[in-house]
């Protein structure tokens, strides 16, 4: 059964790299989002102004 | 007045501290899985995938628990919170079944010589996947939140029969697959083996606490955003105006 072992080591490395790659997308719509959320509000705020 | 700003003191101390506890959780499981569980006799190391498969997949329950809950919540008050706790639900629940998804397959392929079978337990899963996928895929139909809402929730709750389908099914189709949970009397799990496998189903639930926490968030921004959207006149759906202003 040792040749099962990069069974094994596949199986735990690909849970880390999808809970990774998901964190990362996480991290990237925040990022988007946010300066999305800025930019609008700039806009308000020259359009309050005006 | 603008919705809810995202976060606050709870949520930000959430997401700080959450990951923290999930990564020390992880790292105890990591070590009990490989140097405290003893080596099953038959399978060999190739048996410690199970230590990271099957809490998967009884926390990705526990999520579309969740999910069934706000879309029934959302139904009935209309508050976008519930849409935005069922959406964070969906995704982590998601993510949960793809790991049981991928590591299954890797487990199976010394053990039954496969990587995959149309087996019973496998087949309800992969159609559990596609349902919650179908939860995030149904909102691009509409550009109004509501009924994007709407509709993601009616599949939230139609979706939510196959959970115990996946779980009934080794009991219902006796196909392949081992039923852990099930054996008692002496015949289960090796004491070692069960508390490491306790260990996992923390780590997850850790980890599902996590998630929910760094989502929902992300969620309000979302809510925030379109609401800004709206007030600048950068997309026609009036309607949702009324919703997401609701929210605040």
């Amino acid at each position: 059964m040792e040749q099962h072992f990069p069974y094994l080591f596949w199986a735990y490395n690909l849970i880390w790299a999808l809970i990774t790659a998901y964190l990362l997308s996480l991290g990237v719509r925040q990022r988007r989002i946010r300066k999305e959320i800025d930019r609008l509000k700039e806009s308000l705020r020259v359009e309050e102004k005006e | 007045m603008s919705p809810r700003r995202p976060g606050g003191r709870w949520a930000s101390l959430a997401q700080t501290t959450l990951p923290v506890i999930t990564l020390a959780l992880a790292t105890t499981t990591l070590y009990g899985a490989l140097f405290y569980a003893p080596r099953e006799k038959v399978m060999g190391d190739v048996q410690r995938i199970f230590y990271f498969h099957a809490p998967a997949g009884l926390v990705c329950f526990l999520a579309f628990f969740v999910t069934f809950v706000a879309s029934i919540g959302y139904l009935a008050t209309r508050r976008p919170g519930w849409d935005i706790a069922g959406r964070a639900s969906t995704e982590a629940g998601l993510l949960l079944t793809t790991i049981v998804l991928v590591t299954g397959p890797l487990w199976a392929r010394p053990v039954w010589g496969t990587y995959w079978t149309w087996e019973a337990r496998l087949t309800t899963t992969l159609v559990l996947w596609l349902i919650y996928m179908g939860y995030l895929l149904v909102r691009r139909y509409t550009e109004d939140p509501d009924q994007q809402a709407r509709f993601a929730a009616v599949v939230g709750i139609i979706g939510f029969i196959d959970v115990p389908i996946v779980y009934m099914s080794v009991h219902w189709w006796r196909g392949h697959h081992p039923q852990v949970l099930a054996v008692s009397g002496g015949g289960g799990l090796d004491p070692t083996m069960r508390q490491v496998f306790l260990m996992g189903i923390f780590t997850y639930l850790a980890l599902y606490a996590s998630l929910m926490a760094l989502r929902i968030p992300l969620g309000r921004a979302e809510a925030e955003l379109r609401w800004l959207r709206l007030k600048l006149g950068e997309r026609p759906a009036r309607r949702a105006a009324s919703g997401l202003r609701a929210s605040g």
